[in-house]
Parts: structure tokens; sequence; C-alpha cells
């Protein structure tokens, strides 16, 4: 019990703080400051004891570091398993959510918890935490090798595997219509909902009902995003592009290259596709690269 | 080339590893049996190397044992653990779970399939699993845990209960490998949440003891042998033992701390009306339909006889029967 420690055992203490590293003799502290570090030595489970032979050093951090940083980190694995959690049941992880669980009053504590959280999803898992700072959401994109395959999701379950190929060609299409100017919307969800329903063969009210959910579902999870636009007599026209998931997870060039294989033309034959390709693949790989680093 | 997947497996975290993780994260829990071919299916996805060998099962735990020492080491630090749990039923059977190890927070579970209402129903239905005048300890019957949401509704603990959203309930924790339920309509805990779970059901609230062989925990007595040292050991765990000697001893300590003599053989498993023997013929037939699965992902059904339904094991009064087991659901790809 430390509190029975004699004096001349306290005398042969030594105060280290592990951050500047200095060492100051406990017998220059009065009894109640001797007493308080050691008690904050052990709750803190700081407290280390030496070798009988040598003097008795008790190591004691400032009082809230210790603590504080053990909960950072238990936060932080907190939050990539909220985020991991939140994306794969609905596709998008709410900015506002992650902020309330890094309540960390030092902002530097804070940036720096994100920052853990951020790499060590990338490190462990090949996710990307994407911010969309429209919609203040956050999404997760798979940055392996598998998505330059088109592969968007990996071991889901089979009847969502149709999905998957609907958001392919809805993708694409959009690409393929696109024209590549600047300042351009995306293709009207007249020309994208004629498109489906031709895709599926068929032309009714509960279809169109059902398509419409699904679009507004891709733009949900970040695989769309949609634009509302009015015109001079009122009228509103709703467009939809790539979203931001889509544009960091899908591989343009691919895509041009299996549009072509589909159609029987060669990527050449759309110079004005290609080229747009190319930048925006040369984008994605930079970001990756980038990513990759800093990971 | 064979070996090549066995030196990535326990060489430097990469790719392979993180599509793994993808994998494995979106099951929530294999069998170990197939994680060879989950790998194999990475590493060729990956691209760096293609493997085109398929690996034996066989060998399927070795490969497993080594990718958990390696991603283990990744995972903890975000609170996440694999770990392996034999099925309490299926001998030779064991599965691999991602578990998380963080105490449930209140942010978690916002992002939880299931509501608060559920959770308790849930909570619930383990209570009356592990009470101690259930004569089938472990397990509950599907009528009962319906039954159970109208008394509930009545003391006014759940709200808008029903039969119709307790179904609901079990159809899902089946589909999330949360339950099992067998044939002879029983309810019981999947390897999962006996691992998932292991920290509350080991809590004074369940208090379930610890199988002497492999110390994990013995939840459906109905499959777990009461040895005269008062200690439980799974039938699963009696099963593997005897497929490496005839008998072996008893590793329990009776009361006294003295160490138990009773020696187990195969006569030990008769108790449960399956020899050894059967238990392999039977494992064998549903290898087979498992094989297939793992091998052709796209023909998932069930072995089919000549006068195509599924095939069944030995259905005699035999109340351990594979019949009386969910065959659907384990033979299913995860």
């Amino acid at each position: 019990n430390h509190l029975e420690m004699s004096d001349d055992e306290m005398s042969r203490l030594y105060i280290s703080d592990s951050e500047s590293s200095s060492q100051t003799p406990m017998e220059t502290h009065n009894t109640n400051q001797r007493k308080r570090a050691i008690e904050e030595a052990s709750t803190s489970s700081s407290l280390i004891v030496a070798s009988s032979q040598s003097p008795l050093v008790i190591k004691i951090t400032t009082a809230m570091k210790k603590p504080r940083e053990k909960k950072v980190a238990s936060i932080e694995s907190e939050v990539i398993q909220f985020i991991l959690a939140s994306s794969a049941r609905k596709g998008f992880v709410r900015e506002a959510d992650v902020r309330k669980m890094l309540s960390i009053s030092s902002t530097r504590l804070r940036d720096m918890a994100l920052k853990n959280v951020e790499s060590a999803l990338f490190r462990v898992f090949g996710l990307k935490l994407i911010l969309d700072k429209a919609s203040n959401r956050y999404y997760v994109a798979n940055m392996l090798q598998t998505r330059k395959d088109l592969e968007l999701a990996i071991e889901r379950p089979s009847e969502e595997y149709s999905l998957d190929g609907i958001l392919l060609a809805i993708l694409m299409f959009i690409f393929m219509v696109k024209r590549h100017l600047e300042n351009e919307n995306g293709v009207s969800d007249d020309l994208i909902m004629e498109f489906l329903l031709h895709l599926q063969d068929e032309n009714t009210t509960e279809l169109k009902k059902s398509t419409s959910t699904l679009l507004l579902d891709y733009v949900t999870k970040g695989w769309l995003n949609i634009s509302k636009e009015n015109d001079t007599s009122g009228n509103v026209t709703v467009s939809y592009d790539w979203g931001l998931r889509a544009k960091n997870v899908v591989d343009p060039t691919k895509l041009l290259h299996l549009f072509c294989k589909i159609y029987g033309t060669a990527p050449e034959d759309w110079p004005i596709h290609l080229l747009a390709a190319k930048k925006l693949t040369h984008a994605l790989e930079q970001a990756d690269s980038h990513a990759r680093k800093h990971c | 080339m064979l070996e090549k997947i066995f030196d990535i497996a326990g060489g430097n975290y990469g790719d392979e590893h993180r599509l793994f993780a993808q994998m494995i994260m979106a099951k929530g829990v294999v069998k170990v049996d197939k994680v060879g071919s989950m790998f194999r299916k990475a590493c060729n996805l990956i691209g760096h190397t293609k493997i085109k060998e398929r690996l034996p099962k066989e060998r399927s735990k070795d490969l497993a044992k080594s990718l958990v020492e390696v991603m283990n080491g990744k995972l903890e630090s975000m609170g996440l653990r694999l770990v392996f749990q034999y099925d309490e039923f299926h001998d030779d059977l064991e599965h691999l779970v991602l578990i998380s190890e963080i105490d449930h927070s209140e942010s978690l579970k916002i992002t939880g399939s299931f509501t608060s209402e559920q959770i308790e129903l849930f909570h619930n239905w383990l209570t009356m699993m592990f009470a101690v005048d259930n004569d089938c300890y472990g397990e509950i019957l599907v009528e009962d845990a319906l039954n159970s949401c109208t008394t509930l509704a009545n003391t006014g603990r759940i709200h808008g209960a029903s039969m119709h959203n307790a179904q609901m309930l079990i159809d899902e924790l089946r589909k999330q490998k949360w339950i099992i339920v067998a044939r002879d309509s029983y309810i019981r805990l999947h390897a999962r949440a006996l691992t998932e779970l292991e920290l509350v059901l080991r809590s004074d609230e369940f208090d379930l003891p610890s199988c002497a062989l492999c110390k994990r925990i013995v939840a459906a007595r109905r499959f777990a042998h009461l040895c005269q040292c008062e200690n439980f050991i799974h039938k699963t765990c009696i099963s593997r033992f005897l497929q490496r000697s005839n008998s072996f001893q008893c590793p329990g300590r009776t009361v006294e701390g003295e160490e138990c003599t009773v020696k187990f053989t195969p006569e030990t498993l008769r108790r449960f009306h399956i020899s050894v023997v059967n238990a392999d013929i039977a494992n064998e037939e549903e290898a087979e339909n498992s094989a297939e699965a793992i091998e052709e992902p796209e023909n998932e059904s069930l072995a089919e006889n000549e006068n195509n339904t599924p095939v069944r094991m030995n259905s005699t009064l035999n109340p351990f029967s594979q019949d009386l087991f969910d065959d659907v659901e384990m033979a299913e790809d995860d």
C-alpha cells in the first residue's frame, strides 16, 4: 500500500514526467503532492516500479494525458465500426454523426482521430472515406484493384447483383449520352427513365414508380447526383449525373471499353468520350496514389 | 502453386487480406472449410498472382490459422477480432466469426439491424432458453418463442409486438446467422451468436458453463455430455477427440479439485444415438453437399436423388438425426 511507505522509501522516489523526460525527487514535493502523484499513477495504470536495487521510480504522466489517449483510441475504434455498419446498412454515413462521436475537446486531437480513422479504414480494409460537402455525408469507396474490373461490391446477396448491373448500365448511359462539356448538368431524368423502361421492355405506372425509387436510392447512396433547374417557363428539369461515390470508384475508361464491346465499336470511334475517360481515369489514379501515400 | 496461397496468407498484410477482410465483414461468419476458396477468390480478384488450384478442404484450417494470425494484428486496433468457433451439433464443422470487442454503445445501436423492441424480444428468448426449469436447456420451441411475445405485450413490456413481427424477427435472425431453427422446430443459437455474445452468456445473468475440452460455452445441453465430475463437454468435441484415438480421459476436475478419471469412448456418444461411424457418414453426405456449394456457387441447391427430393440423412427416431437440423440453412452457401 503506497500510503504506508516510509519517509525513507518516499525519499528514494522520483517523479518523472514522460513528456519532458525530467525527473524530480519526490522529497522535493510535499506529502500531499506525493500522495496525489501516487494515486494518479495508480488510477491511470502508469505506475511502474523499478527493481529494489535502484531508486524506485514512478513514471507519472500528466493526469489527463494517458486516460485521454486511451479514450481517444477507443473512440476511434467505435467511429470505425460505426462507419462500417452505417455504410453497410444505409449506404452513407452522416457527417454530423461522426462529428458527434468525435466530440473530443481538443481540435488537434479530434482532427488527428479522424485522420487515424481514415487511415485505418484504408490500411485494413482498402476503403476510402469520401466526404460529400453538398450533402454532408461520407461515402465508403472500395479502393482495391477489383473496382477496376467494375466489381462494385463484394460478396453481396445474389439478389442484389442485378442492382449492380442496372447501376452500371445507368452510369454507362450517362457517360455516353453526355457531351462532356463544362458545367454540364448530366442527363435528364426523362431520358434515363426512357432508357430503363426500354431495358425492362415494359412501360407501366408501377414500373415507373419502382424505377424512380431505384434512382433515388442510388442518389442516397452516392452513386448518382441529382440536380434540379428551373427554366424560364417555371418548369423544373431534373438531371442525373455520376455521384461522388461513382467518381471515386468506377473507372470510366474501363466502362467505355465495356460499352464498345457491347456496341461493337472501338473506343477511338468516340474521341470526345475517350478523352474525357482518360482525364477522369488519370484523376482517379492520382487520387488513389495520394490516398495510399497518406494512409 | 498451392504453397503460394499460404505464402500470401501468412505474409505481409496486402490487398488480398484487405479484400478478404471486406468479404468476411459482409458475411460476419464463414465456415472454416470455405476460407480456402474465399481467400483464393480474393487473390485472383486482386490479380497479383493467379491461383488456379483449389485448396483441399483439410488444408483450409491451416490457411485460416495463418490468415487469422496476420489479420488480427490489424483488426484488433479497430476493436475487431476473428475467432474460431466449433459448431455444437455438427461434427467437424467450425466457423470463423468476426466479432466486435467494443462494449455496446449508444452510437452503434442506431446502426444496428434490429429495433430496441426486437432486441428486447431476443433477450427474452435468451432468458427462456437458459431458464433453469427449461427441459431443453439452451433451446426453445418456435411456438413458445412466438407465444412469448403475446405475454410481453400483455405485460406492457413490448408495445405492438405481434406474432407476425416475432416470426419476421426469427426469419431475420436466421438470415443473419444468429439462430438456427432445426426441423424439430427448436431454436438454438448459431455459432456466430455464441461467439459474439460470449461475454453476455458468461455473465451472472446466464452464467453458462464452459466445455472442459474446448473451453467455449456450452449452450444447448442436448448436444453436451455431463460427466461425473459435473463438467460439460460438447458431443462434437468428444467426437473430434475420438477420431484421434479410441478413448481419452476427461480433462475436467472434480468439485474437490481432483483430476477426473472418467474415460470417454465411442460408447459415450451412443447416448446421443449417433456413433462416430454414423456421424462420419452423415458428415460425408453433408460435406458433399457443402463441397458442391463451394465449388459451384451458382448451383446452390442441395444434392438431389432421382425423385428430385433433397437427400436426407438417416431419420429414424434418432433425435440427433441430421433431419432435425436445418439442412437447407447449413448446407447453403454462406
